[in-house]
């Protein structure tokens, strides 16, 4: 599982770009970076 | 009456003395604050008490102190100063001018802005009409659910107790149905606004 930064709303981070084709889980932490990476579960925020 | 402001770049290796110029130049008109300056690793600022790096429970302390937060766009720093009560005035490091490796802190800024959670400003001149006016006429966070995605409640509307719901996979997004705070907030502030002056010492 990979959960994305909290802090990239409009960009994806290399890690995020590179673990996503693979990952069995790929969460991220805003609505927003739903459309960056299809597919992702919304958690949201960790902070 | 004097006011203290707590002034952070945050842990970027990248030197932010872009913040530092800019709170100096407005603190120079100023004689009634306090200034403390984690500076990083850009230059001491001129007018306060200066700090390189502060460790996590010096910085909770010090945000615990300051009556207003300056920042860097840093998620952490936005959401403890929340914590604290606090609506900083952050400012977002520009990679055109070596302070960080991309533009990723403008988006946030603006984002966070957006839900109320801070001020971002990118000129010095609104940095300095900001915390003009904030000197004028504070304003305080009115809710601590630093980071839930939804904008804050009301003024008028206290904060309920955070929930003891286990935050285990699969279980709904933080915050999201809420109407003020994340289950993931533990200590929410007893007093949400703050004026200069009467911050604990």
């Amino acid at each position: 599982m990979y959960i994305e930064v909290i802090d990239r709303i409009a960009s994806r981070t290399l890690t995020g770009r590179m673990v996503y084709p693979f990952v069995d889980q790929f969460a991220v932490q805003w609505r927003e970076q739903e459309r960056l990476y299809p597919g992702a579960v919304v958690i949201g925020p960790t902070l | 009456m004097t006011t203290r402001v707590f002034v952070t770049v945050g842990t970027d290796h990248h030197p932010f003395t872009r913040l530092i110029e800019w709170v100096d130049h407005w603190s120079a008109s100023h004689d009634d604050l306090e200034l403390v300056v984690q500076h990083g690793t850009a230059r001491p600022s001129r007018h306060g008490v200066n700090h390189e790096l502060l460790g996590s429970e010096e910085i909770a302390a010090q945000y615990a102190a300051a009556d207003l937060v300056v920042s860097q766009v840093g998620p952490g720093t936005i959401a403890d100063a929340n914590r604290a009560g606090h609506r900083p005035i952050v400012v977002p490091r520009d990679p055109h001018l070596g302070e960080v490796v991309d533009d990723h802190q403008v988006a946030f800024g603006d984002f966070m802005a957006s839900r109320g959670r801070c001020v971002s400003v990118r000129t010095r001149e609104h940095l300095v009409s900001e915390l003009d006016a904030w000197l004028a006429a504070p304003k305080p966070l009115t809710c601590p659910s630093a980071l839930c995605p939804q904008p804050p409640a009301p003024r008028s509307r206290r904060c309920p107790a955070p929930s003891s719901a286990p935050r285990g996979a699969g279980s709904r997004p933080v915050g999201c149905s809420a109407p003020c705070g994340p289950p993931g907030l533990s200590t929410p502030p007893a007093d949400h606004a703050r004026r200069p002056g009467t911050a604990p010492r």
